[in-house]
């Protein structure tokens, strides 16, 4: 069955392949050129020194050790407390709540709160938790800002993981003579511990990437603190990505800056492809 | 024979909508007992009101009895124990996206059964009733969601066989399957009477006359006739009855 | 479930192709009832010649209902009425064989010297037709009284044989030279007597098909209001 088409149509067939094709050629330029030249400036500038080193004005080093364990600290600290929140609201909206208006709601707050600018959590972080609470610019003041930033996104990943468990499911577990609370803890969050710890996954590259809120909350001290430290108020601390801003803006040490840069880049990178692995291989153990 | 479960004038109501009507009906034990009717007649309501599954719809209200060895079973007995003692079988098979054994341990494990010697002896107990040892013992590991339909229909029927229920409800068990599976799973039915109690909601008339021993008639949610399954099916003395199961309606 | 049209029209085609091996088998009967008294060997032998036709009847409708009983798995009602249908075409196909055999015997008189015959041959046959007829009509009227009727006409028969064997015996007594006849005569009681029972038996699965119950129960009243069964829909 070939119909002849006539030629106008085929000429914009052939037209729109071609934009299609120039578009995609744009957009890998693009996305190549500025990993590449981050990454070319940033390279050379990395040194095991430099990893492993506190800086210090008087020995003249520069080393971001100190930030990359405040990066560390902060995911930790963060991830404690709004995964348990996250998951936990998610499976009350779903499995428990019974008023639809109050989970609409809800959610439609949730939703609201992910379209956020994250300077304006800074904002609210800084008056609510280093001002209100007196916690003081503080890891601790930056993890429970990005508690709220990243709860909706934990939020919405749980429950949609947990409407994708069919009510088979739940229906065969009660019917076994299950309560509820243990149909969902034997049953439905396993089948859905992969959409959650997707959902954690690509929080925590939130959480890394964040800036602008950490500059409000946590500063831009360049100290070395242990865990314990970190979970007490009034202990600041920069983040890498505070770190490259200081680096770069303050003190107009690009090179730093685009180390920085590149290893957030890899970062960045590892975190995504270990969230996909991460879905794949608990998916594949779930079927 | 005695009667394990009676149900006195029951009512049921999804909102305003009446779906039982003044239900009397006793199931005897050791029998399998078939409930027939067209679709929305509420043989699937009443069944479930039996293992009180029908407390997960939203606006679901009861009035009137039903009892199972004399003890009421919506007010006096805590839900969990009921749906121990009267287990289901869904009609799409349903098996838990764990290993088989997993599958059938669980509701024994749910119930307070932990040890390894124990568990091993209820999974291939229950296994063998079911009539899927043979074909189960050596992937007792493996996922249980990598088996056929039919297998996986004959594993949820040993899951629910694993806590040792009083009553076993199977609702249009094996609508979904083919007829060698089908003819497996009432061979088995036949077998399990012996220990257990069967109701079965069915819409295929020759299944209910092959196995069942009872079958009551739903129309309108209300119960229409109810006899041995060979008078229903061979002379039926009411009309409605006759007229549904020689498809002259529904 | 099956397409249910089908399946009625169907029933209702077997329904009729019955009504017309009936009609045939009450016209054999009639001929035979004509020839014997004259011992006619031509009337008797259209008889015999008809009885292939009323076979392939009876073996066409069998096939028909073999094929509900496997496509459409009948219940109830329907069941009961295909069952009872495969047993009484063959009740009929025998009422049709024994007038085949009184044709023979007919013929077989047609060549000896004519005997005195008792009389109650004629009553016999009268009885005899009439139940054939009143088993048919029952069969599609459902009237189930008919049928019980039946059942008090075959003791009828039945002691109308006896006489009749009582009679050709004290004959045969009297005059041994005829004993050939008076046989011939005995046989032609005897199969009347057949026919007679063959009815019964229709008369019985009518019963069942309106009551539901596998043994004949003349005693008991029919329950249920006749107008609910139409068998010639």
């Amino acid at each position: 069955m070939h119909e002849k088409i006539s030629l106008s149509r085929r000429v914009k067939i052939k037209v729109l392949n071609i934009l299609m094709y120039i578009s995609f050629i744009l957009i890998l330029a693009l996305v190549a050129g500025l990993i590449g030249y981050i990454l070319f400036r940033g390279i050379p500038n990395i040194s095991w020194k430099f990893l492993s080193s506190k800086p210090s004005l008087l020995n003249g080093v520069i080393g971001i050790l100190p930030n990359i364990l405040n990066t560390i600290y902060i995911v930790l600290i963060t991830l404690v407390i709004v995964l348990p929140l996250g998951v936990g609201t998610a499976v009350y909206l779903n499995e428990y709540a019974t008023n639809r208006k109050l989970v609409s709601v809800i959610e439609f707050a949730t939703e609201t709160l992910a379209g956020i600018p994250s300077i304006i959590y800074g904002l609210a972080g800084m008056l609510i938790f280093v001002q209100f609470f007196s916690i003081g610019t503080s890891l601790l003041a930056g993890s429970l800002t990005l508690v709220i930033m990243t709860l909706p996104t934990i939020v919405r990943t749980t429950q949609e993981s947990l409407k994708t468990v069919p009510d088979s499911y739940r229906e065969g577990s009660l019917a076994l003579g299950s309560g509820k609370w243990h149909m969902i803890r034997t049953v439905v969050l396993p089948s859905s511990i992969d959409g959650i710890v997707t959902g954690c996954i690509l929080a925590i590259g939130r959480i890394v990437g964040e800036s602008a809120a950490l500059l409000f909350t946590a500063g831009m001290a360049n100290n070395i603190l242990s865990l314990k430290d970190a979970v007490t108020p009034g202990n600041a601390g920069s983040t890498l990505t505070v770190a490259l801003y200081m680096y770069a803006k303050e003190r107009g040490e690009f090179g730093v800056a685009f180390a920085i840069a590149a290893i957030l880049l890899i970062l960045t990178l590892l975190i995504n492809l270990s969230a996909k692995l991460v879905a794949k291989k608990l998916k594949v153990k779930v079927d | 024979m005695a009667n394990i479960i009676e149900a006195h004038n029951l009512n049921l109501w999804y909102g305003d909508h009446q779906a039982l009507k003044n239900i009397n009906l006793d199931i005897q034990e050791h029998k399998i007992t078939a409930l027939i009717g067209p679709s929305g007649c509420g043989k699937s309501t009443f069944m479930k009101t039996l293992n009180r599954m029908n407390d997960l719809v939203d606006g679901c209200r009861i009035e009137g009895d039903v009892r199972l060895n004399g003890v009421d079973i919506y007010k006096d007995m805590d839900v969990n124990i009921l749906r121990k003692k009267v287990g289901m079988v869904f009609q799409k098979a349903n098996p838990f996206p764990m290993s088989i054994y997993d599958n059938i341990a669980y509701g024994p494990r749910l119930h307070g059964i932990h040890g390894k010697a124990a568990l091993d002896e209820i999974v291939e107990r229950s296994l063998k009733q079911a009539a899927i040892w043979d074909e189960t013992k050596d992937r007792l590991k493996k996922n249980a969601l990598g088996m056929s339909g039919g297998q996986q229909q004959r594993l949820c029927i040993a899951r629910a066989i694993a806590v040792e229920p009083d009553v076993l409800l199977m609702d249009e068990s094996t609508s979904a399957l083919d007829p060698i599976s089908t003819g497996k799973i009432e061979e088995l039915c036949l077998e399990l009477k012996k220990k257990y109690t069967i109701v079965m909601v069915t819409h295929n008339m020759q299944q209910a006359n092959r196995i069942s021993d009872i079958t009551a008639f739903f129309l309108l949610g209300e119960l229409i006739e109810t006899g041995a399954t060979q008078d229903i099916f061979l002379n039926p003395q009411n009309k409605k009855t006759e007229e549904y199961i020689t498809g002259r309606f529904g | 479930m099956a397409n249910r049209k089908e399946y009625d029209d169907e029933l209702r085609e077997i329904n009729v192709l019955i009504h017309e091996m009936g009609k045939e088998v009450k016209k054999s009967i009639d001929r035979i009832i004509h020839a014997f008294p004259e011992r006619d060997a031509k009337l008797a032998n259209e008889v015999m010649e008809h009885d292939g036709v009323i076979d392939k009847m009876e073996t066409d409708i069998e096939e028909r209902c073999i094929n509900i009983v496997v496509k459409q798995a009948p219940l109830a009602t329907d069941w009961r009425k295909i069952a009872s249908y495969m047993r009484m075409i063959s009740d009929l196909e025998r009422i049709a064989d024994n007038s085949s055999d009184i044709s023979i015997y007919i013929i077989k008189l047609s060549k000896q010297p004519e005997v005195e015959v008792p009389s109650e041959f004629h009553q016999l046959f009268l009885t005899m037709r009439e139940m054939v007829g009143n088993t048919i009509e029952s069969f599609f009227t459902g009237n189930i009284d008919l049928a019980k009727d039946i059942h008090a006409q075959d003791d009828i028969v039945d002691k109308g044989f006896d006489t009749i064997v009582e009679k050709i015996s004290a004959k045969i007594k009297e005059n041994p030279e005829n004993t050939d006849q008076y046989i011939n005569y005995l046989m032609v009681a005897k199969y009347i007597e057949r026919m007679a029972d063959h009815s019964e038996n229709i008369a019985s699965w009518v019963s069942f098909i309106v009551k539901g119950q596998l043994k004949m129960q003349y005693t008991d009243r029919y329950k249920k209001d006749s107008s609910e069964f139409q068998f010639y829909e």
